[in-house]
């Protein structure tokens, strides 16, 4: 089912928590809505279930026209942050619950229900209370009570943020698989963009109720389309500096960082990611920098360094071989391709 | 070495007073007891005997057949249950209003609800006989059951039950195509069993125990309830101490065991009401 | 949450019709029927509109008496009840053996029948065959007429009362205990502060407002006195009304005697009194939070 948004917007007074988005879902797609806390994403997700009214806009699932529909009507399965289990019932009568309700006879809600615990392996584990279920296990409760009507969108609100930090790296790779099997198309809330972009087949970033860009994750990381999306994805931080470029050459703090861009002269706001460093111990070319390491933070995988150049810090990751302590003096390019240039109002002007 | 001496007689003096305290509270129940199966001759002994010659039941069924206490009981189980049944019915509804539900006046609504717990009960009684004179309800059930259909302690206690129900479980359950009442019954209602027991009980003991207005809006026999029917006794059989004390008995002991297996529920329904006050 | 509609009153109706119709008309008419000169059922005629029943009840010497006995009740049974309450809810709560036990007995008078456990007391009270006079009498006190006479008439009422009443301070004091930090205690404990001012600079101010409450709900009870004098006085206030109280005097202004305007006048006064001890509670429990 595709799912297209238009000119959505949610009005609280004064505050808009949703301006004017537009966005369109094709049919089958795992979409992640990221973005930091009070972004609007579990209202844009809310709206989309209909258990929230937009202001203005709409909202369309496949050829139908949803706005105004209410949620129970909206083919829609939804999993909420605390999963919302019923904790008098068992997980069979949990499961079996959307399909009473619907007045499907009990022999065969029963049948789908195992079908569906099958499937998100809850088999054996039918006759237990929520209570007595892990929150892995709780999630994926939730996950079958939210498919077992056969919906045609699943909607995930913050999906993996109760489960701890091993959980939820299986339990997002449960999602996808399940999400496959069935071939929804399936929108999910998270703040975490690690777990976004590894599942998703887009991500949609919205930060102050505005929708930032909605792309295919590497695109994404590779060419974020202004400031803030490059800030919000990646770990540790893109580094952001302020940039000067004369004759084509992009300078920071002095130092020639790359030369033969076509960008017309003046300050841009420069963004390099951590890993886009090459470093040496010895100048490898003419146009290397020299820097000095002030802090230097062992991970395991890699080393995280930090150095100055006049007043923007930066830093980088190197391969946890490299003999660099605090003090050390090091040479560094950067990689092709890999440095982002922002004009004052956040926007990219290109990629050198 | 003093220290321990110290604790051993900090703990006798600890015990010691519970022991009495428990003593001074269990008394009457004992004597009651005890006096239920004395015989006349012993009840009338000078000093007082503490324990009967013999353990009998006699007294009771003397008592038993000495009163229609069948029929009070029978009229007690009546008013009891269909009231009961009534309160939990106009409780569940109500809370679930002030709870889950959004409609205009309600904050109002529910601050002069809560006012009218001030109102002393006995200050209601002078127009509630009226109103039963005039309705022609007096010496029925309906006069014992109808006024006291609706309790705001009731409906305050559950609602702030209701108000700890996450809404996403309200969302979870519209999106699963279950509307407001159903919510109500499936979901609502089995979350909130224990509460809803202790105010079951906590009413089904003060119709038990209501005394004044089954005493106001019945006159005959036929319609007494327990409470009524054991005061009636006492004044006809005047001084026959272990007749009234078997009648008593047949009031107090019920209860007493009610409140021995069901004793948390109850226990968490007074203190909820000590503490919200 | 949801957007507003008039649906929250369907599910409300059911209690506020009954609340309607036995709570705030009665309410009301009491306030009406205590300006009422001479009210009468059958025709619903009255003298006038004045204040002459409140001028009546209080020339009339039982109301007077009433008002006097629920003093001295008042000074007798709130403080003792409290007191005691709180030693054994202390005692029961300091890590003691069979806590459940003696909690379980503590609070068997509270869901008792006053009725019947008020007979049982005034067969307890008998002067001649009555357990109280014989336990006396082991230290040499002479047979008192704990019923029957004019000066042990409110005595009694009040020993009864405190036995009753134990119940329900010692269950909310217990309760506001245990929800005194143990951390406190054992921060004292290291600071070594002495038994008793633990006592009286945590334990207290720990379950002020239980106090407070228990004290002012105290008073409004004792106010409402009537089940427990019907059933140690046989349907009686007590020799030569040696044991009245308030409401006491209402019912039986307006069922014995049918005055319904001076029954609704002592009413009145009645709801104003609890009405103003509600609001210094509220208020100094207020205060406190």
């Amino acid at each position: 089912m595709e799912i297209r948004i238009e000119n959505l917007t949610k009005a609280y007074g004064d505050f808009k928590a949703i301006d004017n988005m537009n966005l369109t879902i094709a049919d089958g797609d795992l979409v992640g809505l990221l973005g930091p806390s009070g972004c609007g994403k579990s209202t844009t997700l809310f709206m989309l279930a209909g258990l929230n009214k937009p202001t203005a806009g709409r909202i369309f699932f496949g050829e139908h026209e949803v706005t105004d529909i209410a949620p129970e009507d909206r083919g829609i399965g939804l999993v909420f942050q605390n999963y919302a289990l019923y904790p008098h019932m068992t997980v069979e009568d949990n499961i079996m619950f959307p399909l009473i309700n619907r007045k499907v006879p009990k022999n065969e809600a029963r049948d789908r229900a195992y079908e569906m615990a099958k499937m998100v392996q809850l088999e054996g584990l039918m006759k237990r209370k929520p209570k007595a279920l892990s929150g892995g296990q709780q999630q994926r409760v939730a996950i079958a009570r939210a498919l077992v009507k056969k919906p045609e969108v699943l909607l995930l609100d913050e999906p993996l943020s109760n489960l701890d930090a091993k959980l939820r790296v299986e339990t997002r790779e449960e999602i996808r698989r399940i999400q496959q099997e069935v071939k929804i198309t399936t929108i999910f809330v998270t703040h975490d963009q690690e777990e976004a972009m590894s599942i998703s087949d887009k991500i949609a970033v919205m930060e102050k109720g505005v929708l930032q860009q909605y792309e295919v994750p590497q695109k994404m990381y590779l060419n974020p389309g202004n400031l803030f999306v490059a800030t919000f994805l990646g770990t540790p931080q893109i580094n952001v500096f302020d940039a000067e470029v004369h004759d084509g050459k992009i300078y920071c703090a002095g130092n020639m960082l790359r030369s033969g861009c076509m960008v017309p002269d003046g300050s841009y706001k420069g963004g390099i990611r951590p890993e886009s460093f090459n470093v040496t111990l010895l100048p490898s070319a003419p146009d290397a920098i020299r820097a000095e390491a002030s802090h230097v933070r062992m991970t395991g995988r890699e080393l995280q360094i930090r150095f100055n150049l006049g007043a923007n810090e930066f830093r980088l990751l190197v391969h946890s071989d490299m003999q660099i302590g605090v003090g050390t003096p090091f040479y560094l390019t950067t990689r092709e391709k890999q440095i982002l240039l922002f004009g004052q109002d956040g926007k990219t002007v290109g990629k050198f | 070495m003093n220290r321990k001496a110290g604790n051993v007689i900090a703990n006798i003096l600890k015990y010691g007073v519970l022991i009495i305290g428990a003593l001074f509270t269990l008394m009457p129940f004992l004597w009651m007891i005890l006096s239920a199966m004395k015989t006349n001759a012993e009840i009338r002994a000078i000093p007082p005997v503490f324990f009967p010659s013999k353990f009998s039941l006699e007294n009771f069924t003397t008592a038993w057949k000495a009163a229609p206490f069948g029929r009070y009981l029978v009229n007690t189980l009546i008013v009891t249950v269909f009231n009961t049944i009534g309160v939990l019915i106009t409780t569940i509804l109500a809370a679930f209003a002030f709870a889950r539900l959004n409609f205009p006046g309600k904050k109002v609504l529910l601050t002069l609800l809560l006012a009218t717990m001030m109102i002393p009960s006995e200050m209601l009684l002078i127009t509630n006989f009226i109103t039963m004179t005039k309705l022609k309800w007096i010496d029925t059930y309906q006069a014992m059951i109808v006024p006291w259909l609706a309790s705001v302690f009731y409906i305050y206690l559950l609602t702030q039950f209701f108000a700890q129900i996450p809404d996403a479980l309200y969302l979870a359950a519209k999106v699963d195509k279950c509307r407001d009442f159903k919510y109500l019954i499936k979901i609502m209602i089995p979350i909130n069993k224990g509460p809803i027991t202790t105010i079951t009980i906590l009413n089904v003991i003060s119709n038990w125990n209501s005394f004044v207005w089954p005493l106001l809006v019945t006159n005959s026999r036929e319609m007494r309830v327990l409470s009524y029917g054991l005061v009636q006794f006492q004044t006809e059989e005047g001084s026959a101490y272990e007749l009234i004390m078997a009648a008593s008995c047949i009031l107090v002991i019920p209860i007493m065991i009610m409140y021995l297996f069901l004793r948390k529920y109850i226990i968490e329904g007074v203190t909820q009401s000590g503490i919200k006050g | 949450m949801e957007k507003k509609s008039m649906k929250g009153y369907l599910y409300l109706a059911p209690a506020l019709i009954i609340i309607l119709i036995f709570t705030i008309y009665p309410l009301i008419r009491a306030f009406m029927l205590s300006f009422m000169e001479d009210y009468n059922l059958v025709n619903g005629s009255y003298k006038g509109i004045n204040l002459e029943n409140y001028i009546d009840i209080f020339q009339d010497r039982h109301f007077i008496k009433a008002l006097t006995n629920t003093g001295i009740y008042v000074v007798f049974v709130v403080p003792c009840s409290i007191a005691l309450s709180l030693i054994i809810a202390v005692l029961l709560n300091s890590h003691i053996r069979f806590q459940g036990v003696f909690q379980t007995i503590f609070f068997l008078p509270y869901v008792t029948s006053t009725i019947a456990i008020g007979i049982v007391w005034g067969w307890i009270f008998n002067s001649d065959y009555g357990l109280l006079n014989q336990l006396l009498s082991w230290f040499g006190i002479k047979s008192i007429p704990w019923l029957t006479s004019k000066q042990y008439a409110l005595p009694s009422l009040i020993i009864f009362s405190i036995w009753k009443s134990m119940a329900f301070d010692i269950l909310i004091f217990l309760a506001g205990l245990q929800t005194i930090s143990e951390d406190l205690y054992n921060a004292a404990r290291v600071d070594s502060t002495p038994r008793w001012r633990v006592f009286w600079r945590i334990t207290v101010p720990g379950i002020g407002p239980m106090i407070s409450y228990a004290f002012v709900m105290g008073m409004i009870n004792a106010f409402k006195v009537y089940n427990e004098v019907y059933a140690l006085f046989r349907g009686k206030n007590g020799p030569a009304g040696s044991a009245n109280t308030v409401v006491f005097y209402i019912y039986d202004k307006f069922y014995n005697q049918s005055k319904y305007g001076e029954a609704s006048a002592a009413a009145v006064i009645l709801f104003l009194i609890v009405l103003g001890l509600t609001i210094i509670q509220r208020t100094l429990t207020g205060k406190k939070e």
